[in-house]
């Protein structure tokens, strides 16, 4: 016969007792898990101490901050800062004309406060106002640096550096977007005709290079348009950016629309919606914000493909700095170029790991 | 404020299927389903898994089509020929449907959960269909819970609150396909009386569901279906006690042993 | 019973369907006037520029020299030689990059998902380093880094009977001796004036490419395989345990096979990432289909269209090829699960 055994009293919830972990042991914990790790862990401790120490020599010590030619970064030895230093205008502004670089400026920080807007707002309290703004936000932007009207017109072969990288970016961006939408929505249409044609756009679409489709549209664009239109290579490149980053998006979009449940759908028949009203109120909301995260990782790679402007002619970013290095004042060094490099290197990195940051916050927020 | 029309006797059925067949590709999922349903009566279906029980009350509000055969429901007569979206949509607007996973509007709070289909199907003005949407959720008693998102509230809150959602559009009869079958036992209780009450009050309903007591004490009638087929109709008192049709008495045991 | 024919559209239901034919009708048309609108300019620019169009040009001769040609190539040869020449270097710096990418992916992802720790430190800075700084940069810094280290053609470093230069890594190649026979003989890289004679070039371009590619593309996948390894159940580990598999050996024998089954679709992508993003060798000149078709034959030629229509032709077919080999590869994972079972 089992005793029977009934509780008399209910324990409460206590605390767990405090275990205090030492130096040693937390080091022991991280570095030498497994005899493997340790031995990996030390190896790599070694190499980093070793290239740490030769780049801050580089970036630091032996570098160069003054002067304004590529006799002042003589002896190949330290980073070369003064070359990035002195050409601070073209990577920021490029050509822009120095009595309208005040323009500049404000577009700059137009950007950095819708941003910074952009960032804190309340979770998904007012998601179609950022769309909006992100929509607005370049046609303002794009006003405000071409001019014409009270403004003294400043061509956009002028713009370059930092702001021709950002006016592409948010170009592309806001064009993309929508376009990615209408073709996401055309592929899951009842229309043969309109599945066959955005599908096949898609599809073509991300089957070849950025690269080439940049060419076609700088070389062979022109020549399907009649003689004497002429849309300069800016357009033409933003045009064969918003193109190719809308196949892109339309396949994200597609992804978020697969992912709504059906019995949404037929929630929102069962209350009496129409097709479109479902689509507006129910389904799109829900898709959308289920991809924003993709879409701000679309926003990263767009950065990022804006570098493919300096192949095609262009000055971007990239293009500034590789100019720069081959102009007549500074060619010469070997470590000038790599100075633009690296100070490239940090700045994307800047730019995009924030972003990324960003989105995998966003990720884990929901 | 009544919100249900009271149940009337002697009026046209609210529901007709004249021989309606309906296949999924080749597998023949409705054969020849005939059914009339009057205004106020409650009608419960239940059958094996596979059996078509879901796919009929589906049919009913053209969520599914169909291929053959006729329905007339509330006054719109749809042939196998003219399901059109337009059809669907009238008929949408007097039907209402709870559906077994709920199917809340997870970005939407209770409140425009229960105001969205009115306002912006039926065209009804907002002060009215809030007005409406806040009488319903004190039907269904959660007024506490008008601002908070679905995910917030339990399974049967959750499932009251999609009944409420489905009165707020003042459907003349209210389809419900496995209510409580995803609900954990210690909630399947509320919905359940919520439904019954719901009855008392006179709304014509057609209930898919493998609670029997409900049944016993809702229904009017009681529908037995077996591979797509209705096999056997009666009174709840005759269907449970006295089932004439050997598949449902297999049925029945099948039941009673579990 | 079989299933019946769809019944005849009633009259409401057909014209519930007109808009949407309507729709298309108008869809087609506009399309259609695009595409005739845009041929005529191109007809009409093109006369006036006195251009030729048509694939005529193919049997032409080159008349340029390829710096690195997997089979013969001469000035001599004719443009389609040229488009097989860049379309094998293509394939060759594809296929270099995969490799070694894959190699490091699998390395870092297994850092990723060590315990907390240096290594795992090391791992994610990796990741999140060479994601995000452009392909492009990177290459353009490995091509700039490995010309500058590297030493002229003059004071070229002799290792064993391989020169190295900023001309590239010259390595013996063999070819068959004159008078036919089976004897072979090595012909050795040596310095000629301001040239390097004989022997088989690595060019600069392609080790910064394939560096540029394979590290770019490496953090990439490090992701996706560490998100396949992530999806084996611990269960698995557990199990592996209880038999005696741990660490190393657990990783290989049970992890890996089933990760890399989750992740194929998805390396599978970036595989097709990397394949386009090849085409990044028209900014330092290697000589690949971008480069050769998109660049020098279409200038050469002046026939654009038809320059570019192949290399969206080519890379699409390499799109293709690789989304076969995955999905092959797929099939042959599936069935090998359905055998064992």
């Amino acid at each position: 016969m089992t005793a029977h055994f009934v509780s008399p009293v209910l324990i409460d919830a206590r605390h767990p007792p405090v275990v205090s972990v030492t130096v040693a042991h937390r080091l022991r914990r991280m570095w030498l898990a497994t005899p493997a790790m340790g031995l990996l862990s030390v190896a790599l401790l070694v190499v980093f101490a070793l290239c740490g120490w030769h780049l801050f020599e580089w970036a630091f010590l032996d570098a160069h901050w003054r002067g304004s030619a590529s006799d002042a970064c003589s002896g190949a030895d330290g980073a070369c800062w003064a070359f990035v230093i002195a050409r601070w205008k073209p990577w920021l502004v490029g050509n822009y004309p120095s009595g309208e670089l005040w323009r500049a400026w404000v577009a700059f920080g137009a950007f950095a406060i819708f941003w910074t807007w952009v960032v804190r707002r309340s979770h998904s309290a007012s998601l179609r106002q950022v769309l909006l703004g992100f929509v607005l936000l370049p046609m303002g932007l794009f006003a405000l640096l071409l001019g014409g009207g009270p403004l003294p017109f400043v061509a956009p072969t002028l713009w370059g550096g930092l702001l021709l990288t950002m006016v592409v970016t948010l170009a592309t961006f806001a064009s993309a977007l929508p376009a990615g939408l209408c073709l996401a929505l055309g592929r899951r249409s009842r229309l043969p005709i309109v599945r066959a044609l955005s599908g096949t756009f898609v599809e073509g679409m991300r089957s070849i290079p950025l690269l080439a489709v940049l060419f076609i549209a700088a070389t062979l664009l022109p020549l399907f348009l009649p003689a004497g239109s002429n849309i300069d290579l800016f357009g033409r490149a933003v045009i064969a950016f918003a193109l190719f980053n809308a196949a892109l998006a339309a396949e994200v979009f597609r992804g978020g629309l697969q992912s709504i449940d059906r019995g949404q759908l037929e929630a929102a028949t069962s209350v009496g919606l129409s097709d479109f009203a479902a689509l507006r109120l129910i389904v799109l909301p829900q898709a959308v914000s289920a991809v924003i995260p993709a879409l701000v990782n679309i926003m990263i790679a767009i950065i990022k493909e804006t570098t493919l402007l300096s192949v095609i002619g262009v000055n971007d970013l990239l293009g500034a700095i590789e100019n720069g290095a081959k102009s007549p004042d500074w060619m010469g060094e070997s470590n000038i170029l790599a100075s633009g490099h690296v100070f490239l290197a940090i700045a994307y990195l800047a730019l995009c790991l924030g972003l990324s940051r960003y989105s995998r916050r966003l990720e884990t927020q929901r | 404020m009544t919100a249900v029309p009271p149940s009337a006797s002697g009026d046209a059925a609210i529901v007709r299927l004249i021989r309606v067949n309906k296949w999924y590709g080749s597998d023949h999922a409705l054969r020849d389903i005939d059914l009339d349903v009057a205004p106020g009566e409650r009608i419960v279906i239940c059958g094996p898994s596979g059996s078509g029980k879901s796919t009929l009350v589906r049919t009913i509000n053209l969520l599914e089509p169909f291929q053959q055969g006729r329905i007339v429901v509330c006054g719109v007569d749809v042939d196998a020929s003219a399901i059109t979206r337009a059809a669907r949509l009238a008929v949408n607007r007097h039907v209402g449907m709870v559906f077994q996973q709920f199917n809340l509007f997870p970005h939407m709070t209770v409140l425009q959960n229960l105001t969205v289909g009115p306002v912006f199907g039926a065209r009804v003005n907002r002060s009215e269909a809030l007005e409406l949407a806040h009488h319903y959720l004190r039907r269904v008693g959660l007024t506490e819970h008008a601002h908070k998102r679905p995910a917030q509230l339990s399974g049967g809150q959750q499932q009251r609150v999609a009944i409420a959602r489905a009165l707020c559009t003042r459907p003349r009869l209210v389809l419900f396909d496995e209510p409580t079958a995803s609900l954990d036992p210690e909630m399947v209780n509320e919905v359940l009386q919520t439904m019954e009450s719901l009855a008392r009050e006179g709304m014509t309903m057609i209930v898919v569901t493998h609670e029997m007591e409900f049944a016993r004490q809702v229904a009017d009638r009681v529908v037995f279906m077996d591979r797509g087929q209705i096999i056997e109709t009666a009174s709840p008192d005759d269907f449970f006690d006295r089932p004439q049709s050997p598949r449902l008495q297999l049925f029945l045991g099948q039941l009673l042993a579990h | 019973m079989t299933a019946p024919r769809i019944p005849p559209l009633s009259r409401t239901a057909l014209l519930e369907r007109l808009p949407g034919y309507v729709v298309q009708a108008l869809l087609v048309f506009v399309v259609g006037w695009i595409a005739w609108r845009a041929a005529a300019n191109f007809e009409s620019n093109l006369r006036a520029l006195g251009l030729t169009a048509g694939f005529g040009f193919l049997h032409a001769q080159a008349g340029f020299e390829i710096a690195q040609a997997l089979i013969p190539f001469s000035p001599q040869s004719s443009y389609f030689d040229a488009i097989v020449v860049a379309t094998l270097n293509t394939l060759l710096v594809v296929v270099l990059a995969a490799v070694l990418g894959t190699i490091a992916g699998l390395l870092v992802a297994f850092g990723r998902v060590a315990p907390r720790g240096l290594v795992r430190c090391a791992a994610t800075t990796y990741v999140e380093v060479f994601r995000n700084i452009p392909l492009l940069l990177q290459i353009l810094f490995w091509y700039a880094s490995a010309l500058a280290l590297l030493p002229g053609v003059a004071d070229s470093l002799q290792l064993g009977p391989v020169l190295l230069n900023n001309r590239g890594l010259f390595l013996p190649s063999l070819h068959s001796v004159a008078d036919g026979g089976w004897a072979i003989a090595l012909d050795r890289p040596h310095v000629e004036g301001f040239d390097v004679a004989g022997g088989f070039a690595i060019l600069p371009e392609l080790i910064a490419l394939t560096l540029g590619l394979a590290i770019y593309n490496s953090a990439f996948l490090a992701e996706i395989f560490r998100a396949g390894i992530l999806s084996v159940p611990r269960g698995q580990i557990e199990a592996a345990a209880t038999v005696g598999l741990s660490g190393a050996r657990a990783a290989l024998l049970i992890t890996l096979p089933q990760a890399l089954r989750v992740a194929l679709p998805a390396a599978g992508g970036q595989y097709q990432t990397l394949a386009k993003a090849s085409s990044l060798a028209a900014a330092i000149g290697y000589p690949d289909i971008m480069q050769i078709v998109g660049g020098t034959i279409a200038s050469q030629t002046s026939q654009a269209l038809e320059a570019m229509a192949l290399v969206i032709l080519l890379y699409a077919a390499i799109n293709l090829l690789i989304a076969i080999a995955v999905s092959l590869g797929n099939r042959h994972l599936l069935k090998r699960d359905a055998r064992t079972t």
